[in-house]
């Protein structure tokens, strides 16, 4: 299993990698194009944007395994032992929850719109819209591999991002 | 009654730990459970709405051009650069703090970054040359705060997200109130500085020296220039800005200060995702919260007891400013920016004021809650780097902050301060 998970981290590590580094070409690329060649395509921007909102719904999903979305912790920082259990419990419970939610509502909506075709681009947007869903799976397989962890021995997830290039001094006693 | 439930639900799941983003999203939820099911039908093309937007997509890129700045030595030199500012002054590193601060801002955008790029390096500097570190601490952690007055900044392009204000004139509305609490903090600092008699820099440079440091400094100062000029002028749209600054980054890094390496530039990518996922998520699911208050008409109910209430404006405006404060002070700036604009920037349209005033009234007033315990982003970095408790920094910080709120009150009261630069363009 946890061959699996390093797997599926690793993945998406990649693809969201890819995806940044599309995006921020792709917008270079636009500048180039409008200011020395007049040119400016509707579905590149589309094609960037979709790309933009994809980040969003799938690094929401990563985040919940690295425990990188914002909240407030003042309370739950005091919690020890089984208090703290529950509360983690309780947080991935609720991922569990709202993201269910999302991937049932979100299916019934790209079968009821996900035909319609993109004017500038062609492509039907259910093919966009179907990031909701992929990342509504995988905030649960993510919330269920953190309740697992409570339990059993699972790899970590890569952290620290907001402060890890800080360097640390001790303050004297 | 189901409004009601809903903030009950928001403020226990917040309380309980619950990330911003799932907290509005599961009290949202609960909403359209209660009062029509049906609604549900509209949650994910909502939530979609909320991050599907291209002047956005210049977050993640202004945020990378950032991180790979840094990555290329880009905050020794601006210290270095700041120490050349503050010589003739016979200032001190204290001056140079705010001073790196005030660049670091229109470099970064971000205030955490600020803190934790010029405090690793000034922190255990200004401990060696015998500043204390309380002051140490307190004047990294208040002048961070300018990161995001400062253009570019992140929580305005959040603002304007949501307000459909133009993002290049809230860039340039940010810069007069920036360079304010700058201004007020560098008389405090240089004030208390000559007072305690902190050690001032004054050791000779060679005109070599002076001229290469002018020079590396100027290239890492042109950045923000680039971005505002091109944005505020109507050039390049903020995405397009946030692309040339990135680009801008990467030929500094790699062929000028030939600093940055692939690997850095492959981390920030994922870093990059990340940060911008955590931040974006919060606004789809906003949309959904947005929503149900438009549907219970809140901001009219608001605005229209505010209108036949006798409550005078400066009451009103204090009163906001208080909300701003106290929300700050619990929540970090996105989610309170995308929970504030929406109830009370209606009601502050029909009160008479511009939605850019308002915009920087919420993003001066928010850049004090990042130095506020309990919740505050630059605290925690500033009690890591430097070990000390978030509740001494706090104290320490409190004489620069008391600059901030002198900003807040100027930027409530006098809509000239938001509005003169950018009625310009």
């Amino acid at each position: 299993m946890n061959t699996i998970i390093k797997g599926i981290d690793r993945f998406f590590s990649v693809v969201l990698s890819l995806m940044v580094a599309v995006l921020a070409s792709g917008v270079i690329l636009t500048v180039f194009m409008r200011y020395f060649f007049s040119i400016s395509y509707g579905w590149f921007e589309e094609f960037l944007t979709m790309l933009f909102v994809s980040i969003t719904f799938l690094g929401s999903a990563v985040c919940i395994r690295e425990k990188q979305h914002i909240n407030i912790s003042i309370l739950i920082d005091g919690f020890t032992g089984m208090a703290k259990k529950i509360s983690t419990i309780f947080i991935e419970v609720v991922y569990i929850a709202v993201s269910a939610f999302l991937l049932v509502y979100s299916v019934k909506w790209i079968q009821a719109v996900g035909g319609t075709v993109s004017p500038s681009s062609g492509i039907p947007f259910g093919w966009y819209y179907s990031v909701v869903p992929v990342a509504s799976v995988l905030s649960i397989f993510y919330a269920c591999t953190n309740i697992a962890g409570l339990f059993v021995s699972i790899p970590e997830p890569i952290t620290g991002y907001f402060t890890d290039d800080v360097i640390q001094t001790e303050e004297p006693k | 009654m189901s409004l009601v439930v809903m903030f009950t639900v928001l403020i226990v799941l917040l309380v309980f730990g619950v990330p911003v983003a799932f907290s509005i999203g599961g009290s949202g939820i609960i909403y359209m459970l209660l009062s029509q099911p049906s609604f549900l039908l509209s949650l994910p093309q909502r939530i979609w709405s909320g991050t599907n937007s291209f002047i956005i997509i210049a977050m993640p890129l202004f945020m990378m051009a950032g991180e790979l700045m840094n990555h290329s030595g880009l905050t020794r030199r601006l210290i270095d650069f700041s120490l050349l500012l503050v010589r003739p002054f016979k200032g001190g590193l204290g001056e140079v703090n705010v001073i790196a601060s005030m660049i670091f801002g229109g470099i970064t955008g971000s205030s955490v970054a600020d803190t934790s790029a010029i405090g690793s390096i000034l922190i255990p500097d200004m401990i060696e040359k015998g500043y204390p570190r309380e002051f140490t601490t307190g004047v990294t952690v208040a002048s961070s705060t300018m990161g995001m007055i400062i253009p570019p900044s992140i929580p305005m392009l959040m603002y304007a997200m949501v307000s459909g204000a133009s993002v290049g004139k809230l860039f340039i509305a940010g810069l007069i109130p920036g360079i304010l609490v700058g201004i007020f903090q560098l008389v405090y600092t240089f004030v208390v500085s000559k007072k305690r008699k902190y050690p001032q820099e004054t050791e000779p440079m060679t005109k070599r020296e002076v001229l290469h440091t002018a020079k590396e400094g100027s290239l890492a100062v042109l950045m923000p220039l680039l971005i505002i000029v091109t944005v505020s002028f109507g050039i390049a749209t903020a995405s397009e800005s946030a692309g040339i600054a990135l680009l801008y980054a990467l030929i500094l890094g790699f062929l000028v200060y030939r600093e940055l390496k692939v690997k850095d530039v492959i981390q920030s990518l994922k870093k990059t995702a990340v940060m911008t996922a955590s931040i974006m998520i919060i606004g789809g699911f906003t949309m959904v919260f947005t929503w149900a208050l438009a549907i219970e008409q809140v901001p009219n109910a608001i605005a229209t007891f505010l209108l036949t209430s006798s409550i005078p404006y400066w009451l009103v405006l204090i009163l906001l400013d208080l909300l701003i404060l106290l929300l700050g002070t619990f929540l970090d700036v996105v989610p309170c920016i995308l929970l504030i604009a929406p109830i009370f920037l209606p009601v502050m349209r029909q009160l008479g004021m511009e939605e850019l005033q308002f915009g920087m009234i919420l993003v001066v007033g928010l850049a004090i809650g990042l130095v506020t315990p309990p919740v505050g982003m630059c605290l925690n970095v500033g009690a890591k780097i430097s070990g000390m408790s978030i509740v001494k920094i706090f104290k320490a910080a409190l004489p620069f902050l008391i600059c901030n709120l002198l900003v807040l009150l100027l930027v409530t009261f006098v809509p000239s301060i938001s509005l003169f630069l950018p009625s310009l363009l």
